[in-house]
């Protein structure tokens, strides 16, 4: 399982590692890569090499210089200095189709699929199998899909089916699927397990590894360093830009590589201390929608943070979108300090002292192409303006340097686009947004997804010291080792309902674990 | 040393002078080509910068000029406005109506033309809104059913001759300044301080920037979407009572193609269709650009029709300006 933080639960596959590295050939090189954008040296003197057949983990904190070096890989972004070499020949990657055809395949967080069209023509859109000449053959096309479905573990989706109608984890199976069609040399995944259940990751790793005894070499992007142990052969640490080192995964353990991403060792993990808690703040009684959402009640306490854990679609979004006013209940109770609420919209929410960190910042936590203080003072508009509605700009600024200040959000200046923060720096602006509000019940949903180790303590610490300065947290993860470590009592969530509460010392990897995947295991 | 000599190369350096001086041109070069223009139809036109003259480049698109104020509104906040053309003739068409035949004062029938761009804004706002239907179809629709009830309430006739107090809104004079114009400066500057220097302002570039965002964030998407039509209607309703004086006459084919001028100026003006980014600066200095273009083709006599084209042209070029200009953003 790639899940949990505890050595127990890390269940490391010899198998993973059955083949030696070393008598293989590279298919890949970079060569001294650097890359220099305005104001900071996003790559320096980076060298790389990629060897046939095996899976290699690329990891870093946010801003080390991942993205940029998979943008060189793809062509998307052009090195200043540096050699690339593809299976021996020196080439110049013009554009992402020009690596495409150099056999390198991209499966980023966001899936570049098109979900309108069927899966079948998804995977062969490049080359649909035709009858007469611009016509397509849907027999032969379905046939064909149905046979590498197969091989990626998807026997039971129709290729006829709607891509839109996959769950993410099937989708990203079907992307796969597209790139084992287009004969894949090199595929790089981007923190490809973001979006996916325990279950779907399984099978994407067991794919992954079919894929390289297939003579496939990967690049493997991800924050998660349990699925880095389990599945790479080898790992590169990137830091500031700079290689920090590329060894053996069996070399190194994981305070080891911790170490040299972060430079430092990591704070001791600590759990949330339970006995600040107050009185009852927020009372949810039998709230139900749909089938989403089945008679959920539940408490939150003052300087509590309550953890709730559930694999997609068990209803943990869904609760936090009805709770603000996104989505609508059919039935049920909210109290508020006592008081019955009724939330039609966000701005009550708002109104009552609710924050929602949602779980897709770029979607809905961020305007991205606006400056970091228009998007800290979004949610608190009235509180920078005049009682006819005047802004005053002074405050509005101060404020976003004070929240910069505060929150050690890394930028030179706030009247930056929030585009050109690392998502790190991103999450922060967003939460900053909501601690103008002064919220009383803070929602956070995914607060840590795709954000770096060290940014990843800061805010755990931030989010304790909201709750020790008497606010509500629901914090709502599929991290296992997060819920554990902050979480004062947790809620574990499947198929809409609570099924299982946790509190105190019954709170650990496993119980958590257990009751999350409930009695599949 | 040799490394940071190697490092800096003097090809990626002029490469890179070279990618930012094409985002300076792409950023500011509706006001470098305004400049070039001005200069270029001064020097070849001698009539050009006379004080009557420019005088009456800001006095033939005072009407536009206020029409884009609101659709400067719209186009921020992700939508677009095509019915505005229409509401100036719909509101010049029942004040007319009121004043003419049925002998109201002038300032019943100033009244009548800001309902009509009331309802009409209102309409287009609540169904671009709260029915979440595509704004462009919305306008369209509406734009064909203000014309048809122009052509129903006049009967496809022109009036001509309306009370002295309400043409001398738009012959009249303040000092040297025809009072359209000072209308469509004051519009620009109320305009200017709503958009940067409100809560309403401020609302409008968030739910243009990123609508989700914006919901999350507390923000009435739908009332603000809604408002900005409003103001548009209302802005159009003010440039028909403007151009309805200044001519003396209601006709028929009023306002014909002013939502593309209008969108023309804003879009020149590096306010992006795809919403969030804009402001009303770079809009007056794209209705000056139409004015003095137009200008200046009168002046060499160059054919209407052929003004037509460069009309389309102008537009055209605005447009790629915007995508190329999005592009860039994307790719630093």
């Amino acid at each position: 399982m790639p899940v949990g933080g505890q050595p127990g639960l890390i269940t490391r596959s010899d198998h993973a590692r059955e083949a030696s590295p070393s008598d293989q050939s590279p298919v890949l090189e970079l060569a001294g890569i650097s890359k220099r954008f305005p104001g900071v040296q996003a790559l320096d003197d980076v060298s790389l090499t990629l060897l046939r057949g095996e899976i290699h983990g690329l990891v870093g904190e946010n801003g080390a210089g991942k993205s940029t070096l998979l943008k060189v890989i793809g062509g998307v972004v052009q090195p200043d200095q540096g050699k690339l070499i593809v299976r021996g020949h020196h080439v110049r990657i013009s554009d992402p189709l020009h690596a495409q055809r150099l056999g390198i395949a991209f499966i980023h967080q966001e899936l570049a699929l098109f979900p309108n069209l069927d899966v079948a023509s998804n995977i062969f859109i490049a080359e649909l199998p035709r009858s007469v000449p611009g016509v397509v053959d849907f027999a032969t096309l379905r046939d064909r899909a149905r046979t590498v479905l197969a091989r990626v573990g998807l026997e039971h989706i129709d290729p006829a089916q709607r891509v839109a109608s996959l769950r993410p984890g099937e989708q990203q199976l079907v992307e796969i699927a597209r790139c084992l069609v287009q004969r894949t040399e090199i595929l790089v995944l981007d923190e490809p397990t973001s979006s996916l259940t325990e279950r779907e990751i399984e099978t994407l790793f067991s794919i992954i590894r079919e894929l390289r005894a297939q003579g496939v070499s990967v690049l493997y992007v991800s924050h998660r360093l349990d699925e880095v142990f389990e599945l790479c052969d080898r790992v590169t640490v990137l830091r500031d830009g700079r290689r920090v080192d590329t060894c053996p995964i069996v070399a190194v353990d994981r305070p080891a590589l911790v170490r040299m991403m972060l430079g430092h060792d990591l704070a001791p993990r600590t759990r949330g201390v339970a006995s600040t808690i107050g009185p009852t703040l927020l009372r949810v009684e039998g709230l139900s929608r749909g089938r989403v959402l089945q008679n959920v009640s539940f408490e939150l306490h003052r300087g509590e943070i309550l953890g709730i854990i559930g694999v997609l679609g068990s209803g943990r979004t869904e609760l936090a979108r009805c709770l603000f006013g996104l989505d609508q209940p059919d039935s049920g109770k909210v109290e508020i300090d006592g008081v019955e609420v009724r939330v039609r919209q966000p701005s009550d929410a708002i109104q009552l002292g609710v924050g929602f960190i949602t779980e897709d910042r770029r979607a809905e936590g961020l305007s991205v192409d606006d400056t970091i203080v228009d998007n800290v003072v979004m949610a608190s508009l009235r509180t920078f303006a005049t009682k006819v509605g005047w802004m005053r700009r002074g405050g509005e600024l101060a404020a976003a340097e004070r929240q910069r200040d505060q929150l050690r959000i890394a930028t030179p200046s706030v009247l930056r686009l929030v585009r050109y923060l690392s998502g790190g720096n991103q999450q922060k602006v967003v939460l900053a947004k909501w601690l103008e509000t002064k919220p009383r019940i803070f929602i956070l949903d995914e607060p840590t997804r795709g954000i770096d180790v060290g940014t990843k303590e800061e805010l755990y610490t931030l989010i304790q010291e909201l709750a020790a300065d008497g606010a509500g947290i629901i914090l709502i993860s599929s991290e296992v080792p997060e819920i554990v470590r902050l979480a004062d009592r947790v809620l574990v969530m499947r198929a809409g309902r609570i099924v299982t509460e946790l509190r105190g010392s019954d709170i650990s990897p496993q119980s958590v674990l257990l009751a999350t995947v409930g009695g599949v295991h | 040393m040799e490394s940071s000599v190697a490092a800096v190369p003097p090809v990626g350096w002029a490469k890179r002078l070279g990618r930012r001086m094409v985002q300076y041109a792409l950023n500011y070069g509706t006001y470098l080509i305004f400049l070039a223009l001005c200069a270029a139809v001064a020097v070849t036109t001698p009539n050009f910068l006379t004080a009557s003259n420019l005088s009456n480049v800001l006095l033939q698109v005072a009407d536009i000029g206020v029409v884009a104020v609101g659709v400067t509104f719209v186009i921020i906040a992700r939508g677009i406005d095509v019915s505005v053309g229409a509401i100036v003739a719909l509101g010049s068409a029942a004040g007319v109506a009121a004043m003419k035949s049925g002998g109201e004062p002038w300032y019943v029938g100033v009244a009548l033309i800001l309902l009509v761009g009331l309802i009409v804004g209102t309409i287009n706002g609540f169904a671009s809104s709260k029915l979440g239907m595509p704004s462009f179809l919305v306008t369209l629709a509406t734009l064909t059913m203000a014309r048809g009830l122009v052509l129903t309430l006049s009967e496809g006739r022109s009036y001509y001759g309306l009370p002295p107090i309400f043409q001398g809104i738009g012959l009249g004079l303040l000092g040297p300044v025809p009072i359209p114009v000072v209308i469509m400066l004051v519009t620009f500057v109320i305009g200017h301080l709503i958009l940067s220097r409100t809560v309403f302002g401020r609302q409008v570039y968030a739910v243009g920037g990123n609508p989700e965002a914006a919901r999350v964030s507390g923000i009435r998407v739908e009332r603000t979407i809604l408002l900005t039509f409003v103001l548009s209607g209302l802005f159009s309703a003010l440039a028909s009572i403007v151009l309805t004086s200044r001519l003396d006459a209601f006709a028929p084919s009023m306002g014909t193609g002013y939502e593309f001028s209008a969108i023309a100026a804003v879009v020149i003006g590096g306010t992006s269709l795809y919403g969030g980014q804009g402001n009303l600066v770079g809009t007056l200095v794209g209705v000056l650009l139409i004015g003095v273009i137009n200008n200046a083709l009168n002046l060499m006599g160059v054919s209407a029709y052929y003004q037509d084209v460069a009309r389309g042209g102008i537009i055209f070029a605005a447009v790629l300006f915007d995508t190329l200009r999005k592009r860039y953003a994307v790719n630093v």
